[in-house]
């Protein structure tokens, strides 16, 4: 019998590999890509001799997959902290109940706008929403300096969008219908259909078509942007916005969730997330992550927020506003028209 | 009386397992959002035009690979049972059936950093959509199809194929003959490749080409959070169930029919001469897709941007946790698959009904019922069976039971009735039978339910994503993440890593079966 | 010459089975070839047919060469022949008359192949699949799916053997009245001396690797009782390092 016998053999050898799993010390769910949290996570583990069990997300899905595996188990919560790659996913929770307050003293140096009063929620190391320019592509036209160069003729079929229902881009939405108005914002989407952009997948895939050329502009987060220009495309960044609105900047945010299994480790582990090491090494990263807090050393060339006009942004609102408009924008995404509001259309 | 009695005892533990591990996780998720408003916005979206576009695309797709795989799979399948093989035709069958044991995503992966190697934009536009999905599902499944249609062929009725090439040329008797004889097999074969491109969702996305089982996905994990929506879009697939429940019973039947005495290996002389070379070109061809993107990932993994020893051993644990959730999932497949697979092979019970639920959840996507899972067991007086391995091992078992359960059932569909009647008159104990000589007669059998269980939970994507426990990421998956702003030397260690612990594995197999035989 | 072999070595599995064969069939001519199992009796046929080549040596059909050796140069289905099978080899997904129609060609004119149909008795059941028939109605499909093709030569590889006695005696008659009416050479393999004598004018014995007899099937009766003890003798020759367990 001797192939039952290596059979078990391996079985076992397999079994005893995966055991050590079971004395877990802290869970995280997180969005932010593995490439970039994974370190950070790492330097925790290391500093506090702590273990870390991550779940970590897709890039198409960004955040939403982990997002409904914590509200799937709200039962019996897995996760004892979320870290999100933006904040709207961590203020769903926060609406649906599902976060614990948590007001790290760690947290003292992030301004107040990107924290929540009650502790509920904390934002550090960001990301902005940028518009990436292929200079070839561009060539003798004006370079776009705003959202709204988007539904602009001389870019027509040239531009690219993320699907609106996924990541960041919805959030860019969700603060455009905040700041316009619904009936402003409606009409956009109607007129970026009517100018024929593009509808990608993923700013991952914005960035490809900006890259290769098949489109002259789309927007996209600063970690994007970094990547495509450390791959020496020829390309550049382009902050919108800087005459009107201002450009948007998306903190990531982290949260404890309620009923925690690990609350000790977690407020540990949610210590280290916002303080100014791990702000540090975000922004040396190869995601360039900007740091929150004035002071933090950051690599040469990189803009902070003093640098650059910002969207002037209520979060809390912003998540209120994104759960209503979400099922308007997936529909726009899947062929129908935005459209004009009607009393009761948009439901969730 | 008795008899009677066991066959009804097979459908109850058959439709049994079906309803704990596929209908129970399903109704959980339907009966969970039922409370909520989400059904009402179900016919709204069934009707609108966006969605039926893409569920029509996606049907296109996987009606498009299924062709191309039965174009590609039946001449290679053709080509390989004629006549004996040199090695060099060994090593191409090789590397055109290694990429069925491997994630789709992997392959995608090796031909999209190869293309973002060769030149910016060179190609891209055709790979980056239904184009280079069809593409590469063809490369991952037309094996199926050809190992299916194979090992139909090599079981044809020798005489049968022999008076007919007495009396007519090759091509007529390919077409009038050995293609009809062949068709149970390729229809399956064609099918299950269906179902398999219609739910893959890792691919997809990769390419950023919309899908709809990415669309039933981003229902389970977008904001609006609408299992009932994502359950709900997989109502066709119950027809694509029937389908092949048709299809294997139809197999069953003829298969009994056609599969031949005497089995001889087809003379090369008596196929079509233009068919065995095209079955040479594509084993060449399809060999030289899987070596290209298998070469990047390698040159990548090793030499890439990120790559290197170090990324290697980055992944082990990742692999260590592959191995431990697919070969406990294959193990209990295993026990579950070798008695129910024999029972239903030796009874006329309706087995093939009570399988349904089995089928239904390898036809539905992971991400459904491993969602179904989740609301099922994650309780507080479940948890110790959702805390841990168990519920990821449960997730595997309910999506992939059907096939290696059907694997043992046609293993044993070879057994002849009087293996069975010799052993129990001798009055020996069911346990003494058992070891003597049902187990030796079965090792071939239970050899490769057990891999195939093991293959399926190895390369597994979108079951154990949302159910692997935390800090138990598996390598697939982690091939999957890291691919966002990683080096591509990461990412393509991962995966390399997937490639070479699964041809290791077949390799083994390989040997394993020799030594099997060598022994008798 | 119907058929001719020249030299014919035969071979099966790396083992060697008839050596130097020198035989000619006349055309119209019945010949039976007996044989215990393992003689190459079957792979002799299989050779002629050229669904098998041989270790060397030649066939010829009408004075065209047709096996030479490894080579075949003439296809089977060019052979001018037909063959039934020891397992008949019908074609499960076929009713009777797609089965002579396929046979047959496209050329073949359809009264042809009813007559077939009506001579062996199968009249009312062409739309029958071989599942569905008894087993004396598969061995008579298998004998006219043969001859659909009008073939001159008709080579029988133990047809009847898994026939009951009575069963067997009809088919034997049945194939002697189809010779006699279509005139082809008849080539039947055979291990039962009955059925030969019965069928064949001429019987060749076949002993391992080499003809025990051959001649006409009316001597061969007359010297069954010396032959048979040359059979016997042969047999024990070539039993005997088998039994004692070498291969």
């Amino acid at each position: 019998m001797k192939a039952p016998a290596v059979l078990l053999a391996v079985t076992t050898l397999a079994l005893a590999a995966g055991c050590h799993q079971q004395q877990a010390a802290v869970v995280v769910y997180t969005s932010v890509d593995q490439v970039f949290s994974e370190p950070v996570l790492q330097e925790f583990a290391k500093r506090t001799g702590t273990r870390v069990n991550p779940v970590f997300d897709t890039e198409e899905t960004k955040s939403t997959g982990i997002l409904n595996r914590i509200i799937a188990e709200a039962a019996s919560p897995r996760a004892d902290v979320f870290w999100s790659n933006d904040p709207i996913r961590s203020l769903v929770l926060v609406r649906r109940g599902l976060v614990q307050a948590y007001r790290s003293p760690a947290a003292a140096g992030i301004p107040a706008s990107f924290k929540a009063p009650d502790g509920s929620w904390i934002g550090f190391s960001a990301r902005a929403r940028v518009l990436l320019v292929n200079t070839r592509a561009l060539g003798d036209l004006r370079a776009p300096s705003g959202i709204l160069d988007y539904t602009d003729p001389r870019f027509r079929g040239r531009a690219a969008i993320a699907n609106p229902a996924f990541g960041t881009t919805t959030v860019h939405l969700a603060a455009l219908f905040t700041a316009w108005g619904e009936q402003k914002a409606r009409r956009f989407l109607d007129e970026l259909r009517r100018n024929q952009v593009r509808l990608a997948s993923s700013n991952g895939e914005v960035k490809r078509l900006v890259e290769n050329g098949e489109v002259i502009f789309g927007l996209v987060d600063t970690d994007d942007a970094a990547v495509a220009l450390a791959n020496g495309s020829p390309v550049k960044v382009i902050y919108p916005d800087q005459e009107g609105l201002g450009t948007l900047l998306l903190p990531t945010t982290v949260v404890m969730i309620k009923g925690a299994p690990h609350p000790e480790a977690g407020r540990r582990l949610i210590d280290f997330l916002v303080s100014a090491d791990s702000e540090r090494l975000l922004a040396f990263a190869p995601c360039r992550q900007i740091p929150l807090r004035p002071g933090v050393p950051v690599p040469a060339g990189m803009r902070t927020p003093d640098h650059f006009k910002t969207m002037k942004v209520d979060y809390g609102r912003l998540a209120e506003a994104l759960e209503r408009i979400h099922p308007l924008l997936r529909d726009w995404a899947e062929g129908q028209p935005a459209g004009q509001p009607a009393a009761g259309q948009v439901d969730h | 009386m008795k008899r009677a009695f066991h066959q009804l005892r097979l459908s109850f533990l058959l439709s049994g397992f079906g309803l704990l591990l596929v209908l129970l996780p399903v109704g959980f998720l339907l009966l969970g959002s039922l409370a909520t408003r989400e059904p009402q916005a179900v016919p709204k979206w069934l009707l609108s035009s966006g969605s039926l576009e893409l569920l029509l695309r996606s049907l296109l797709v996987a009606g498009a690979t299924s062709l191309l795989s039965l174009l590609l799979g039946v001449p290679l399948a053709l080509w390989w049972v004629a006549g004996h093989k040199r090695r060099w035709a060994r090593l191409l069958l090789g590397l055109h059936l290694l990429p069925l044991s491997l994630p789709p995503y992997t392959v995608a992966l090796g031909f999209a950093q190869l293309l973002g190697r060769l030149a910016p934009g060179a190609g891209a536009g055709f790979f980056y959509g239904p184009g280079g999905l069809t593409l590469v599902m063809t490369i991952c499944l037309s094996p199926l199809v050809t190992l299916l249609v194979a090992a139909f062929a090599a079981r044809l009725d020798g005489a049968a194929l022999e008076a007919a090439a007495l009396s007519r040329a090759p091509a007529p008797v390919l077409l009038r003959i050995v293609l009809p004889a062949l068709l149970p097999a390729a229809a399956l074969a064609a099918l299950v490749v269906f179902v398999l491109t219609l739910g893959e969702v890792a691919v997809p996305q990769l390419l950023r080409t919309p899908s709809w089982a990415v669309t039933v996905f981003s229902r389970l994990a977008d904001l609006s959070y609408a299992p009932a929506q994502a359950t709900l879009r997989c109502l066709p697939l119950l027809f694509i169930a029937a389908l092949v429940a048709a299809a294997c019973q139809h197999i069953d039947r003829r298969a009994r029919g056609s599969l031949g005495l005497r089995v001889r290996r087809i003379a090369p002389a008596l196929l079509p001469s233009g068919l065995l070379w095209a079955g040479r070109l594509l084993a060449v061809l399809l060999a030289l897709a899987t070596v290209l993107s298998l070469a990047t990932l390698a040159t990548n993994g090793i030499a890439g941007p990120g790559g290197g020893l170090g990324a290697l051993a980055a992944s082990l644990p990742a692999l260590a946790n592959s191995l431990t959730y697919a070969t406990t999932a294959a193990l209990v497949m295993l026990v579950v698959a070798a008695p129910l697979g024999f029972y239903w092979s030796h009874s006329r019970a309706p087995a093939t009904l009570a399988t349904l639920p089995l089928l239904l959840g390898l036809v539905l996507p992971g991400v459904v019922l491993a969602l179904g899972l989740v609301i099922q067991w994650n309780r507080p007086a479940t948890s110790w069976l959702y805390g841990g391995t168990t519920v990821a091992v449960l997730g595997l078992v309910g999506h992939y039971l059907y096939l290696p359960l059907r694997a043992a059932k046609l293993g044993f569909d070879r057994f002849p009735r009087a293996w069975i009647d010799a052993a129990r008159l001798p009055g020996r104990g069911p346990w003494q039978r058992l070891r003597t000589i049902y187990l030796p007669l079965s090792r071939r059998v239970l050899l490769t339910a057990g891999l195939l269980g093991l293959l399926l939970g190895l390369r597994d994507v979108d079951t154990l994503i949302v159910l692997y426990p935390p800090g138990g990421q598996t390598l697939t998956i982690r091939t999957l993440t890291l691919e966002a702003n990683s080096p591509a030397g990461l990412t393509a260690a991962a995966a390399l890593l997937q490639v070479g612990t699964t041809a290791t594995l077949l390799w083994l197999l390989a040997h394993l079966r020799g030594i099997m035989e060598g022994r008798k | 010459m119907s058929i001719r072999l020249e030299k014919l070595e035969i071979a099966a599995g790396g083992r060697k089975l008839l050596g130097s064969l020198d035989l000619s069939f006349a055309a119209a001519s019945r010949t039976a070839i007996l044989g215990v199992s393992g003689t190459g009796k079957t792979t002799l046929l299989r050779t002629i047919a050229g669904l098998q080549v041989a270790a060397s040596g030649r066939v010829w059909i009408d004075d065209q060469l047709v096996t030479d050796g490894a080579r075949v140069p003439v296809a089977p289905h060019r052979r001018g022949l037909a063959m039934v099978f020891q397992d008949l080899g019908l074609w499960p997904h076929l009713t009777i008359s797609e089965h002579l129609r396929f046979a047959a060609g496209p050329q073949t004119p359809a009264g042809w192949l009813q007559e077939l149909v009506t001579v062996v008795g199968l009249d009312g059941l062409q739309k029958r699949r071989p599942a569905s028939l008894s087993g004396g109605e598969q061995q008579r499909l298998a004998l006219i799916r043969a001859l659909a093709s009008r073939p001159r030569r008709l080579l029988l590889d133990e047809p009847f053997t898994s026939l009951d006695l009575v069963l067997r005696q009809g088919l034997c008659e049945l194939v002697d009245e189809l010779q006699r009416r279509y005139g082809f050479t008849l080539l039947l393999v055979t291990h039962d001396p009955l059925e030969a004598l019965r069928l064949a004018e001429r019987v060749i014995l076949l002993g391992p690797g080499e003809i025990l007899w051959d001649g006409p099937a009316g001597e061969f009766r007359s010297a069954q009782t010396e032959q048979l003890a040359d059979l016997n003798r042969a047999l024990e020759r070539w039993t005997a390092p088998v039994m004692s367990g070498r291969r």
